[in-house]
């Protein structure tokens, strides 16, 4: 175990066996809080008062009737655009700075329902978009390998509160690849699901049909156990999908032998070059799936651009509409890096974004077809590692295109895992793909890979 | 691709009924071009039947 800071796995099986305090877990969480967050950010609001009683009645309940479940007992933070019945819930934007909702998200009520500690709001880009912006009420949420460096975002807090163990678990949200870009940056596991799968309802919208709710936590297996709480059908959203859910963990610790995995490798060679260090990453991580008795193989793609031009133009305008009122009437109180976005809404035409839309189901059908035969794919999460805080470009949709955009249009479930460490020991990661309502697959093939790889061993060095 | 002139540009802003700065405009002119490009990459030769991906996922309330 890496210091003193347990992954939910393991926390919940000393839980179980009455050799850890929820209380305790929760005091070590809010003490971390207290020595780093004046630094990380990762928190907009801490809970302090309410974690702490959840975390008794949650160590009464386990001690009359043992745990409900395996995150009984767990702190977790969710991120600032989820509504919390009662709580602040900002989105990290001067338009809702005194917004309290009368309602739980759908997500907040399945972890809270599954006996949740929450710790408190982690830090977002506003409305989940643009970052990171220094013209907020509060800052960005900075890197824990370095706090001169990005978290990526837009789930950047609940990326950075993880990493540095102020929770074991959280929610993130992923429209172009907000759950990926921050798990990958910051060294951590986050999984965008299939689309349909975790309950939008209660979270605020970035594109309606590219928005995917997921966890992230240090490890694919804590990824999996929070998904078991998190899937299934709601009626409150309309894209919600009525399929059984299955066990997430069934098929860990079955390995990979004989499961075929795809590599999309121009994607990350040619249309997009990473990084050294992101490359030896993705090189080492074949050459450990090999090993381990997956075959590995080639798969060919439409260029990574036309991915990233067809996502961009539905996210453009869907944001655009989401939040024309406020655009409107309320453009100025709005960080620039948002309302730069939401101006450009102005400049696609009706025939462009249906166009894009058709796009997309024919860029589906492709992927459908190259992973026929296949049980994963996998590729790079983020092209490098994390860039100082001050130097990531305002304008990055234009200038490069993104490896998480993809299967955001495929609405296919992707995980980003840590695959080592790269330029200035920041962490480097992959993206693996699953087919969609697959997750089980996925799971199995990122917590098989983190078996065989020293980088769960290794957490950010806390403040001297 | 045709060049975006200020008439065009101060109409469409004005549809769209959003009011940014001179200097918030002067940058947009930047970009813009940039969505054109993004728009060429989703046009392609494709049937008319070609539909988008659009799910109707009836419910009991519909019934």
């Amino acid at each position: 175990m890496p210091g003193a800071i347990p992954t939910i796995a393991e926390a919940a099986r000393q839980i179980a066996a009455k050799q850890l305090s929820p209380v305790e877990l929760a005091r070590a969480c809010l003490d971390r809080v207290k020595a780093q967050d004046t630094r990380l950010h990762a928190f907009v609001l801490v809970t302090e008062e309410r974690a702490l009683a959840e975390a008794r009645a949650a160590e009464a309940a386990i001690m009359a009737n043992g745990p409900k479940g395996p995150l009984h007992g767990i702190p977790i933070g969710l991120k600032d655009i989820v509504d919390t019945k009662g709580i602040h819930t900002t989105c990290q934007s001067k338009i809702l700075q005194d917004n309290v909702p009368e309602a739980d998200a759908a997500c907040a009520e399945r972890l809270a329902g599954a006996g949740t500690v929450l710790i408190g709001k982690t830090t977002t880009h506003e409305f989940a978009d643009g970052g990171p912006s220094f013209d907020l009420p509060q800052p960005p949420a900075r890197n824990p390998w370095n706090p001169e460096h990005f978290t990526a975002g837009s789930s950047s807090g609940t990326g950075a509160g993880v990493a540095a163990g102020l929770i074991l678990g959280g929610i993130g949200t992923d429209t172009g690849g907000s759950i990926r870009g921050p798990a990958a940056l910051c060294g951590i596991a986050g999984i965008k699901p299939t689309y349909g799968l975790v309950s939008r309802a209660g979270v605020a919208p970035a594109a309606y049909t590219l928005d995917h709710i997921g966890p992230m936590a240090w490890t694919a297996e804590d990824c999996a156990l929070m998904l078991q709480a998190l899937a299934g059908h709601d009626r409150r959203d309309p894209a919600s999908s009525r399929r059984p859910v299955p066990s997430y963990t069934a098929l860990l610790g079955q390995g990979v032998k004989g499961l075929k995995v795809g590599v999309v490798h121009h994607f990350h060679e040619t249309d997009h070059k990473v990084s050294d260090g992101t490359q030896r990453g993705i090189d080492a991580a074949i050459a450990t799936l090999r090993g381990l008795g997956a075959e590995i193989r080639e798969v060919q793609l439409s260029p990574l651009q036309d991915w990233t031009a067809c996502g961009s133009m539905i996210s453009i305008v869907e944001r655009a509409a989401a939040y024309e009122e406020w655009a409107r009437t309320r453009l100025h109180d709005f960080s620039e890096r948002v309302r730069s976005r939401l101006l450009l809404g102005a400049f696609v035409s009706g025939v462009d974004y249906l166009q894009a839309v058709r796009r997309r189901r024919e860029l589906r059908a492709e992927l459908q077809t190259a992973m026929k035969g296949l049980d994963v794919v996998l590729t790079a999460s983020q092209p490098t590692e994390a860039s100082k805080i001050d130097e990531v470009p305002k304008w990055d949709l234009f200038q490069r295109p993104n490896f998480t955009m993809p299967f955001n249009v495929a609405g296919y479930p992707a995980i980003s895992v840590c695959s080592g460490f790269g330029a200035g020991g920041l962490p480097v990661s992959i993206q693996l793909v699953g087919k969609p309502f697959q997750e089980p697959t996925l799971f199995r093939v990122a917590d098989a890979f983190e078996k065989a790889t020293p980088f769960r061993d290794r957490r950010p060095a806390p403040p001297p | 691709m045709p060049e975006m002139t200020d008439a065009v540009f101060e109409y469409l802003l004005a549809c769209a009924g959003l009011d940014p700065t001179a200097a918030e405009k002067a940058e947009l002119k930047t970009v813009v071009a940039g969505l054109a490009e993004l728009a060429e990459r989703v046009r392609r030769r494709r049937g008319i039947m070609a539909e988008p991906a659009l799910v109707y996922d009836f419910t009991e309330e519909d019934l």
